[in-house]
């Protein structure tokens, strides 16, 4: 499968490392290159007597370098992930030298490993009632916080929003640990959020107070959780903070098997954690899909999606009206696509959009792909609109790649859309994929 | 804002009213006190109005225009994002001009890092394309300089007189600048106008709009501008009058300088025995002899010719007055006063006490006058060792030699042929500044033959033994031939700047870690050069 030169810059841990491997993206560093269906490899004359050995697996772009460096992919992965863009015939079709065979056997391994480990796991005999006394002492444990945090936004509504400016975001965040304590993360982290909220623009008071209702109602309605359908009780459960480990789901989630598409990517930095949301879109069925993942300062992602490609592999879902789905097995890479499968217009994304907060009041996004998007600025102000006039408003703040690369024209826009403005991820311009995540907001 | 956004801001304790709730949604809360209530109401409604928005109208914006240019070659994005982004932004013209020739235009993706910035806006432009164009118009702060759109003379000059009139200073000296390429006389008109009026400021920078254009029929102006108020102003007026040969200050200025130098030449060969003796060549060299006669006051007529009365540090206020008259004249009227060619005339001027006065003087003459002959002679004698030359106790006086000084500025006097002989002796002499000077003035390509020779003067060899000081200047000779050489010296130099950052780089010595970083920015300019060149060959 080809990739661009822009999309292995894409996977560099830093701007740094990216440079590095730009300087080692030359013929004369590496005396030995080749490559395989299922590999990339090459050895490469550091500053040291003997060259590293550099292996790169091409279906999910995990590497390993015999050099010291702690960054993954290093400067020498990326080196070779670039020659290997520019100038694909230096890397010739041959077997695969023994150091490069040994370790893809290893990692298919251990990742069977993994999943059998999985399956034994979750059928092996389980104390029924050690399990269920630690799930109600969980239980009690959320309720209790739950209650707290209650009886904590009353106070607020008694008191007023209008302090909350000369406060500062302290008491959010103490808020937010103690939910942490009582073993509600997710909503932690929504109340975290909020801190930054107050006194941001104009509307902060109405917008704070939407945020507050939701989560007033996600605390009733956890109160009473036992009346809900089940599907509601699994999102809700996500909304809190606890939801099913991986590998519950990879034995009891919905699969799907499917030829995916990825149609985007974006990455939200706080001051925690970055996290990467991965949006897929099922060819045949236009199912969606979302990958997470996690990592901490500058460590890198576990696994490296690049957006405008394709595989076909087998998703199981997370249970609820959520589309978190996680990779059973390996995906199969696919040649790249040159196009958008699924394609709405805007009444369609907000009808759809409607009938996901039914199931799901606590939406925070949704991806979409929309036909034949147009950006427009008019007066510093930007949208994106179709062809029959119709537009909604951007969430970034100016995207003049987007424009230049649309010139005006329509074109197929992947994007996620939070229930007040469009964050555009990605645009296919005759039939190259351009990312557009990395606009300022 | 909503009533119930309002109690909520101010507190359910401090209104007693609570706020209406939503027809739709009436009924279904549970039952709760005010707060949850409030709660309830602001969380359903969110959910309720997400659910029920609708999009707004816009109208569409036309789409650009279809390009016929291809865009630059694929391979070569990084490449120009350098250029662009300022890491290797020296490559910018010449990439712009090869791109050009090539029928290129700019890529798309990286239109909006080339207009974010004024610089490569300019440099850009003619590679933008409609595309590019259609972007600049979609930000009004990116404006791109238009040509003069008014091609009909009378609208044409009746806009000239309106940013005259109305324009900041900048746009004033362009319309000036502007109608005196197509009505001299106007232009004088309007300036001789305006200037009694102006402060000291706007005045000299009014004036140095004209100095290029400057003709004999300006005298009138220059002379009234000798009595201005601001001694800058009359400055400037009195260098324009003295470049003016035909005028009267430059007639007063050569009648003082007569009165200054006083050349006693060999008398002519008349009568018999004087032709004899002349057959015998006896008596001809060292019959001329010079007079200084400077005055100990500077007389007023001077300083209103524009002699700048006080010194400045460590020159003598004599020496000065005479450099500078000798400044205002040129330098031909020595040859034809005493009838000797400048090379004969060095040596008598060498000896002179007042040499250094006499030689900076005479310099700065040849230089303003660009006088071939005198050009010639003054950078021989300047590229000799100890320049002042042959009496030694003079030189023991401590003056240190005017004329290296001078070698950048006599450099473009030089006729044509002798030049690039001159470049190569000042580069073996070590004048290593007033090399790169010239060679900053020559412009790309350089001729092969040039480049071969400073290859083979700054050799590898000869790095790897320089004191890291004068390493410096050498790298910035080599940098600059890297950027203006032709195609094909370019891999031969590229090898030999390769070969030097590697000599270097083995030194282990701290001081040699900044030249260091400067041979290896020569070395990736060289390989960018190159890749461009492999992907745009012409």
């Amino acid at each position: 499968m080809q990739l661009t030169e822009q999309q292995v810059l894409a996977l560099a841990p830093d701007s740094g490392s990216a440079n590095n491997g730009k300087k080692l993206a030359a013929h004369k560093h590496w005396p030995l290159l080749g490559r395989s269906g299922r590999a990339l490899w090459g050895e490469c004359q550091g500053s040291g007597s003997k060259p590293y050995q550099v292996r790169l697996d091409i279906a999910d772009y995990a590497s390993k370098c015999s050099c010291p460096s702690f960054k993954f992919p290093c400067k020498h992965a990326l080196g070779l992930l670039l020659l290997a863009a520019s100038q694909p015939a230096l890397l010739a079709e041959g077997s695969e030298p023994e150091w490069v065979g040994d370790w893809l056997d290893k990692r298919s391994e251990t990742a069977a490993k993994k999943e059998a480990k999985a399956i034994a796991k979750a059928e092996a005999p389980v104390d029924e009632a050690a399990q269920q006394k630690r799930a109600e002492k969980r239980d009690n444990r959320v309720k209790d916080g739950l209650a707290a945090f209650q009886v904590w936004l009353e106070d607020l509504m008694r008191n007023g929003l209008a302090r909350l400016p000369a406060e500062g975001p302290a008491i959010w965040e103490q808020q937010a640990a103690r939910l942490v304590d009582a073993q509600a993360g997710g909503l932690a982290a929504r109340v975290r959020v909020l801190g930054d909220l107050v006194g941001s623009t104009s509307d902060w008071p109405a917008r704070l107070l939407a945020e507050l209702g939701r989560l007033a109602l996600a605390i009733r309605a956890y109160e009473r959780i036992e009346h809900l359908p089940e599907s509601l009780q699994h999102t809700l459960r996500l909304y809190l903070g606890f939801a099913m480990r991986e590998d519950e789901v990879l034995v009891s989630g919905e699969a799907l098997r499917e030829r995916w598409q990825v149609i985007g990517q974006a990455t939200d930095d706080t001051e925690r954690v970055r996290v990467q949301r991965t949006w897929l879109q099922g060819e045949a069925s236009g199912r969606h899909a979302l990958l997470l993942q996690f990592a901490v300062g500058a460590q890198p992602f576990g696994a490296s999606w690049l957006a405008g490609t394709a595989f076909e592999g087998e998703l199981v879902f997370w249970p609820g009206a959520t589309l978190r789905a996680l990779l059973k097995g390996s995906a199969t890479p696919l040649p790249s696509p040159s196009t958008f499968f699924h394609a709405q217009t805007i009444a369609q994304l907000l009808e759809h959009n409607a009938a996901s907060l039914a199931n799901n009041p606590w939406l925070e996004r949704v991806p979409v792909v929309l036909a034949g998007a147009i950006p427009v600025v008019r007066d510093g102000i930007w949208s994106v609109a179709q062809a029959d006039g119709q537009s909604l408003p951007l969430a970034v703040k100016e995207d003049w790649l987007w424009l230049a690369l649309s010139g005006g024209h329509p074109a197929d826009l992947a994007a996620e859309w939070d229930g007040r403005a469009i964050r555009p991820l990605g645009v296919f311009i005759a039939g190259a994929y351009h990312p557009l995540a990395g606009a300022k907001s | 804002m909503n009533e119930m956004t309002k109690l909520a801001l101010v507190g359910t304790a401090n209104l007693q009213q609570d706020a209406a709730s939503l027809a739709a949604l009436a009924g279904l809360l549970p039952a709760g006190n005010r707060e949850q209530q409030l709660l309830w109401q602001a969380g359903a409604r969110a959910v309720y109005e997400e659910a029920g928005q609708l999009p707004r109208s816009v109208s569409l914006p036309t789409p650009a225009a279809n390009d016929s240019q291809a865009q630059a070659p694929a391979a070569l994005w990084r490449c120009l994002l350098d250029t662009i982004n300022g890491d290797q932004s020296e490559l910018g013209p010449w990439l712009v001009a090869r791109l050009q020739l090539a029928g290129y235009r700019a890529p798309i993706s990286l239109l909006p890092q080339i207009l974010a910035k004024p610089e490569t806006r300019a440099l850009w432009q003619p590679l933008l394309g409609e595309r590019g164009r259609w972007l600049a118009a979609q930000n009004p702060d990116w404006s791109l300089q238009t040509e003069t759109t008014a091609t009909d003379p009378a609208a044409r000059l009746a806009q000239l007189e309106r940013d005259w009139q109305e324009g900041t200073l900048t746009q004033r000296r362009a319309a000036l600048a502007e109608l005196r390429r197509h009505d001299a006389a106007l232009a004088r008109d309007w300036l001789s106008a305006v200037l009694p009026k102006e402060k000291a400021e706007q005045r000299l920078a009014l004036l140095e709009s004209f100095a290029s254009s400057i003709s004999a029929d300006d005298e009138a102006l220059l002379e009234g501008l000798l009595a201005d108020r601001s001694q800058a102003v009359r400055q400037l007026a009195a260098n324009l009058l003295a470049g003016l040969p035909d005028s009267a200050c430059a007639a007063r200025l050569a009648a003082r300088a007569d009165t200054c130098l006083i050349w006693q030449g060999a008398p002519a060969a008349e009568g018999a025995v004087a032709k004899v003796v002349a057959w015998f060549g006896k008596g001809q060299s060292g019959a001329i002899q010079l007079t200084v006669n400077v005055p100990t006051d500077l007389p007023k007529d001077w300083e209103r010719d524009g002699i700048v009365a006080n010194p400045p540090y460590n020159t003598g206020k004599r020496a000065w007055w005479l450099q500078q008259l000798l400044a205002l004249v040129p330098p031909q009227r020595w040859c034809t006063q005493s009838g000797a060619t400048p090379d004969a005339l060095l040596p008598i001027l060498l000896a002179d006490e007042w040499a250094e006065a006499l030689l900076t003087g005479i310099a700065e003459a040849t230089c303003r006058f660009a006088d071939a002959a005198w050009a010639t002679a003054l950078f021989e004698q300047g590229l000799k060792p100890n320049g002042l030359g042959l009496e030694g106790d003079k030189s023991a006086k401590g003056n240190p030699n005017p004329l290296p000084a001078f070698l950048g500025r006599l450099w473009p006097a030089l006729p044509e042929a002798a030049r690039e002989a001159a470049l190569l002796r000042l580069i073996v002499a070590e004048q290593l500044d007033a090399a790169y000077q010239c060679l900053f003035k020559l412009p790309a390509p350089w001729p092969a033959s040039s480049v071969r020779a400073i290859s083979r003067v700054l050799n590898p060899a000869s790095f790897g033994e320089v004191a890291p000081g004068n390493l410096d200047q050498r790298i910035a000779i080599l940098e600059l031939a890297v950027l203006r050489c032709g195609d094909d010296a370019l891999p031969a130099l590229s090898e030999q700047v390769t070969k030097n950052l590697q000599g270097i780089a083995a030194r282990p010595e701290w001081t040699y870690r900044y030249s260091q970083k400067r041979a290896e920015r020569s070395v990736e300019l060289a390989t960018a050069k190159q890749t461009i060149i492999k992907e745009i060959p012409l």
